[in-house]
């Protein structure tokens, strides 16, 4: 294990004497780094949705989807309809929610008002919708659940329980990536 | 306590060991053997061509900005998609590019150099090609002159056991020698010699045609 450090920290002082190796070396890692936000906005042009990849965070939707399970969004501009599984946010809270539509409502000027439930649930969502809200608006929902990944959201929600867990990741495929010189 | 004496090019190099890995590892043998073979070229006179790195470090640099300008543009969702949309576009463009050189134009080359003073017969850019198949034990130098279009080679192969030992200790100067002498044969224009019998064949072969 020490050896490996010592190995990692002699890299980086090889690395600190040629100015352009290390450009070329930070420039690399922050290319890994971009790629993987690039995709993340890509998606979000494609699906025109805000989060296009989330995680199921409860066990409100059981069956069909399991905490932990990834689900891939779209937020094509077609009309919801009821009993379409969507994604949505309260306004002013950052935790998105997957439940099912229950009701649609479109008035005569276009507006569309939407009711949610999780199938796991007795009731419907109007206890956890914001203090005097009784419907979601178009604007509220992510996106209609268009596929998923079983489980492997249970790395992000790890990853948030436990936050040093982040930095102690992230530090080390760091230090790797500026160490290690691939043709 | 008389330090150990070693035949190096700077002050600096006198005070590291001699450099020891582990010698299963492929890619850092690799590693090792391209950058040692690198500045032995260096070190005979040549200087090295950057004008690839750079075009690859700008493209990074730029696709970059573009990253750089998709997360931190201060319009919110779902009127910047059409910003999003052209920044991912230049971005993925961009890193197409760079891959593209990389696999292509550069393929298994470790080093492009300036030619030497006049440029004349034997004092060309060089190029620099090493090959390092897995699981084998010959590493292979091939030297030729830069921007021909299939230009005539020298080469050397050998096992890597002529320059690690068993420990892993790497002799440098042992392979700086080596390529001394391809060095020279390159200069007096010794190219190896089945390359030779195949174009001999190649030109006989379109006299014929004609």
């Amino acid at each position: 294990m020490e050896e490996i450090v010592q190995g990692q920290l002699s890299e980086l002082k090889k690395l600190w004497r040629s100015p352009r190796m290390l450009l070329s070396q930070s420039l690399n890692l922050a290319m890994i780094v971009f790629s993987a936000l690039m995709i993340w906005k890509g998606l979000m042009f494609l699906t025109k949705s805000e989060s296009p990849v989330v995680v199921v965070l409860s066990g409100s939707m059981e069956p069909a989807f399991q905490r932990g399970d990834i689900l891939f969004l779209n937020n094509q501009d077609d009309p919801i309809r009821v009993g379409e599984i969507v994604v949505f946010k309260i306004k002013d809270r950052d935790i998105p929610i997957v439940h099912r539509v229950l009701e649609v409502h479109q008035k005569e000027d276009g507006k569309v008002e939407l009711l949610t439930k999780g199938d796991n649930n007795r009731v419907g969502d109007r206890g956890l919708y914001a203090p005097g809200q009784l419907w979601l608006n178009r604007e509220d929902i992510l996106g209609r659940a268009a596929g998923t990944l079983r489980y492997l959201g249970m790395v992000t929600i790890i990853l948030n329980d436990y936050p040093m867990l982040k930095y102690v990741l992230v530090g080390i495929m760091g230090l790797f990536v500026l160490t290690n010189k691939e043709s | 306590m008389a330090a150990p004496q070693v035949a190096s090019s700077t002050p600096a190099d006198e005070e590291e060991e001699p450099l020891h890995i582990d010698t299963g590892d492929q890619m850092k043998v690799k590693q090792v053997l391209d950058e040692a073979v690198v500045k032995a070229i260096v070190d005979a006179g040549y200087e090295e061509n950057f004008f690839y790195d750079n075009v690859k470090l700008a493209l990074m640099v730029i696709a970059c900005v573009f990253a750089l300008i998709a997360q931190f543009y201060p319009m919110p969702f779902p009127e910047s998609r059409p910003l999003l949309g052209v920044c991912c576009l230049a971005y993925f463009l961009a890193s197409t590019i760079i891959q593209l050189i990389v696999s292509y134009v550069e393929q298994d080359t470790i080093l492009t150099t300036q030619p030497l003073r006049s440029g004349g017969k034997g004092e060309e850019a060089l190029k620099v090609r090493t090959q390092f198949p897995r699981f084998q034990d010959e590493y292979t130098v091939f030297l030729e002159e830069a921007g021909m279009q299939d230009p005539p080679t020298v080469s050397s192969k050998f096992s890597i056991g002529k320059v690690f030992d068993e420990e892993g200790n790497f002799y440098e100067e042992g392979l700086a020698r080596e390529v001394q002498r391809l060095l020279d044969r390159y200069k007096k224009q010794m190219w190896d010699v089945a390359e030779k019998q195949e174009r001999k064949k190649k030109g006989g072969e379109k006299k014929k045609k004609k």
